[in-house]
């Protein structure tokens, strides 16, 4: 029965079988859209020189990472170009108070371990985060990296010893930790290490300068799973710190854990943060779990003219002195308005949360004129502005957050592309040697960048069943590069220039559009998906 | 099922010949004034029958088509199941010429039709769904996210003309006469339009592809068996 074709089946239902039933199913070609995964998130991954990375290892874990793959539907996570796309399994999306969330680990040698959480809420179909991890050779103004040794007498601390990062590398912050006599160090069953020698690595961060403050865990300041004091379950919210550091100690190269008595840590507070005897929260973060830890209450205190955080404690992960402020339960929504939206034409915008002149959260997501909403968690409804910047980085709009799980709405200025032409990107896969266009129409993430100028790739949208319409690109004279992320690949399109949109060219024959969101067909790519695809 | 068909034609032909032994030729009008019921390909149907003449005659009725079926089959690069629907409703009206009245036999029965048909629904449609597991990566969809095509085959509501050949109340006894015949329908190109839902929903495109492929499937076949009923005994 398998072979039994459509052309017998069209003789058979019009019962017309003397004639010469020559297949109706010439040229026909089931086209089973790509557009499975309606929830999707891209991140973008940097080194702190603001260069997109691809050496470092990802792993994803976390209560729904079962639902979670790759763009192209498979339980592979590798970083390229940079780009790492998730998306989640059709038959478990977010619902209303009910996100998907998940961690991305990424890791490597010579990177400090940063781990992301990521949550997906209803209706917040795609976005792209642009996180950072540390390379501790190369650290950011603002941030020191510093790797003391200290010599042990009987595997523990022979005098009291104080370590203090240096002000080198821009860094106005420092952190001093001090080693009472006697202190062992633990591993994480307990027992006490064995060893000649301390090592530790020390990375200290100023609160104050943006770029240093990228590699705050999770790449946000807005983040979730924190356990207040007292607190038994997690709540989400913004930290505003006052200082940042992480501490590792290995001994004799194995990792410490613990001590065997607690360690003082004094934290130098960002200038301008407290008062001394004003009060400072102070949290732990553990990587593993990405958990924050209320950990103390402490009062600034000021020693040899340095305003400080001091506390104690018998481990080491990252410490934070600071603020921070709970999150509503709800999500908050944006809705943003324009008069030059475009019926079908995509922008990309990016969302800024701002608290305290420092950005708690940014994202970019594809808004058009049918669907012009985000969607932000974590956010408190209080002292929280909205800002929408375009892709040159202009400021459309500002509104203050107002209330829990409420809707914001904010009108947006013209950006400097609002007089360009459109241009309709429709693309699809035509395999070689063939006449058909395969039957998965791809639905991908596309960036761009002029064609030789050396930027980075800006995105450009999400491109869905393989149609994009923009305003983002000139028409004719200027030769772009594209980028799209189809799957686990990254596939390249180099020094292809566009023509403006020509809706309304339908049909079937050669040069024609196949559909009926017509447009101009500018780029042809991806071919090699055909063999997988034709499998 | 060759065997079967073989069986079954060989028997007509006993029976018809037979029943040309069993009465003599008259040089009257073979075809007699009678209602009959039809069975065939276009549908079940009843039918007028009246002489004109000695070898003229006309015959009027309808027949519906009313027509579900389940298939499986591949469509594109897919297996499928599909469900059929054809409808094919028409009123006609036929004149019937019998040129060999005044012979013996079977043969003076053999009557040549033309006419036409007014056709209310000429149509067929086809609901496709994927009948093999379709998976996106690692993620097996399932058929109620992946949706269906509909595939609508629909020559309109017009007049169709009519062409055939029969063999017309060849008797069986003197109320009841037996039909045989064969023609066909001349039809308009179609007009295709396929639609579909959810992850099938981007099909649109194949409708002008079948409607072109369709272009000169001109011609609806109609094979019919009957029985007609005389009104009057001679």
């Amino acid at each position: 029965m398998k072979n039994f074709n459509f052309y017998a089946l069209i003789c058979l239902s019009l019962l017309a079988g003397v004639q010469s039933c020559e297949s109706p199913l010439k040229d026909v070609n089931i086209m089973v859209s790509s557009d499975i995964l309606k929830y999707t998130t891209v991140l973008q991954v940097y080194d702190t020189q603001g260069d997109l990375i691809s050496d470092v290892n990802v792993s994803v874990r976390g209560q729904d990472a079962e639902y979670i793959y790759n763009l192209d539907g498979r339980k592979q996570f590798n970083l390229r170009d940079g780009l790492l796309g998730f998306g989640v399994h059709p038959e478990h999306q977010p619902t209303p108070g009910k996100p998907i969330k998940f961690l991305v680990e990424l890791s490597g040698p010579n990177y400090l371990t940063q781990v992301i959480p990521v949550t997906i809420v209803d209706e917040q179909f795609s976005s792209v985060y642009a996180v950072t991890v540390l390379d501790l050779s190369n650290p950011p103004a603002g941030v020191t990296a510093y790797r003391p040794t200290v010599s042990l007498v009987n595997n523990a601390i022979g005098e009291t010893i104080t370590l203090m990062s240096p002000l080198n590398n821009g860094a106005e912050q420092r952190v001093r930790i001090t080693l009472p006599a006697g202190t062992q160090f633990l591993d994480e069953n307990g027992n006490v290490l064995r060893g000649s020698q301390l090592t530790a690595l020390i990375v200290n961060v100023d609160t104050d300068k943006e770029d240093a403050l990228k590699i705050f865990p999770g790449s946000s300041l807005a983040t979730e799973n924190i356990y207040q004091a007292g607190a038994t379950s997690p709540v989400s919210g913004v930290f505003n710190p006052g200082a940042l550091t992480n501490i590792q100690f290995f001994l004799d190269g194995t990792p410490v854990k613990r001590f065997s008595q607690p360690i003082e840590i004094g934290q130098q507070l960002q200038a301008g943060f407290r008062e001394v005897g004003d009060a400072v929260s102070v949290y732990s973060h553990a990587i593993a779990e990405a958990r924050w830890q209320h950990e103390h209450e402490v009062l600034a205190t000021e020693t040899d003219g340095i305003m400080e955080s001091v506390f104690q404690t018998d481990h080491l992960t990252w410490f934070l002195s600071g603020d921070f402020m709970r999150a509503c339960d709800e999500p908050a929504t944006v809705q943003l308005q324009a008069s030059w939206f475009d019926a079908g034409v995509s922008y990309p915008l990016t969302v800024e949360a701002i608290i305290g002149n420092k950005v708690a959260m940014s994202f970019t997501v594809t808004v058009n004129a049918e669907n012009s909403t985000a969607r932000l968690s974590r956010l408190p409804s209080q002292g929280v502005t909205l800002r929408i910047k375009d892709e040159r980085e202009a400021i459309l709009g500002e509104a203050a957050l107002t209330s829990c799980g409420g809707t914001t709405s904010i009108t947006l200025l013209d950006p400097a592309t609002v007089a360009d032409p459109t241009v309709t990107l429709q693309l699809y896969v035509r395999c070689p040697g063939q006449s058909d266009v395969i039957s998965v129409l791809p639905t991908f993430y596309l960036y761009y960048r002029e064609h030789g100028s050396g930027d980075d790739f800006k995105f450009l949208g999400v491109v869905t069943n393989g149609f994009l319409s923009t305003k983002l690109l000139t028409v004719d004279t200027v030769p772009y590069d594209f980028k799209a992320i189809w799957g686990n690949e990254i596939k390249i399109v180099g020094n292809h220039t566009v023509q403006e949109d020509n809706s309304g060219t339908v049909g079937i024959e050669p040069g024609d559009i196949i559909g009926t969101k017509a447009g101009a067909t500018n780029l042809a790519i991806l071919t090699e998906k055909c063999n997988e695809l034709n499998n | 099922m060759k065997k079967q068909l073989i069986c079954l034609a060989m028997g007509l032909i006993s029976l018809l010949t037979a029943n040309g032994q069993w009465k003599n030729p008259v040089p009257e009008n073979p075809l007699a004034q009678s209602i009959g019921l039809l069975v065939g390909t276009t549908g079940i149907g009843l039918e007028y029958y009246r002489p004109l003449g000695n070898q003229l005659g006309v015959q009027a009725g309808f027949s519906l088509m009313p027509f579900t079926t389940h298939i499986m089959g591949q469509y594109g690069q897919y297996d499928t199941r599909n469900r059929v629907e054809t409808q094919m409703h028409n009123a006609h009206i036929l004149l019937a010429w019998e040129p060999f009245h005044y012979t013996g036999g079977v043969l003076r029965h053999f009557t040549i039709n033309a006419g036409a048909a007014y056709f209310f629904r000429l149509m067929g449609t086809v609901r496709t769904t994927l009948d093999e597991p379709y998976y996106y990566g690692d993620i097996l969809v399932s058929s109620e996210l992946l949706g269906s095509a509909r595939t609508r085959v629909s020559w309109g509501s017009r007049v169709m003309p009519h062409f055939g050949f029969a063999l017309t109340n060849v008797r069986i006894d003197e109320r009841f006469g037996f039909n045989v015949g064969i023609g066909g329908y001349y039809l308009p190109s179609p007009e295709v339009r396929m639609t579909g839902t959810n992850l099938l929903s981007d099909n649109e495109h194949n409708g002008p592809i079948i409607e072109r492929n369709l272009r000169d499937y001109r011609l609806l076949p109609q094979l019919q068996l009957g029985v007609n009923y005389k009104l009057q005994i001679d």
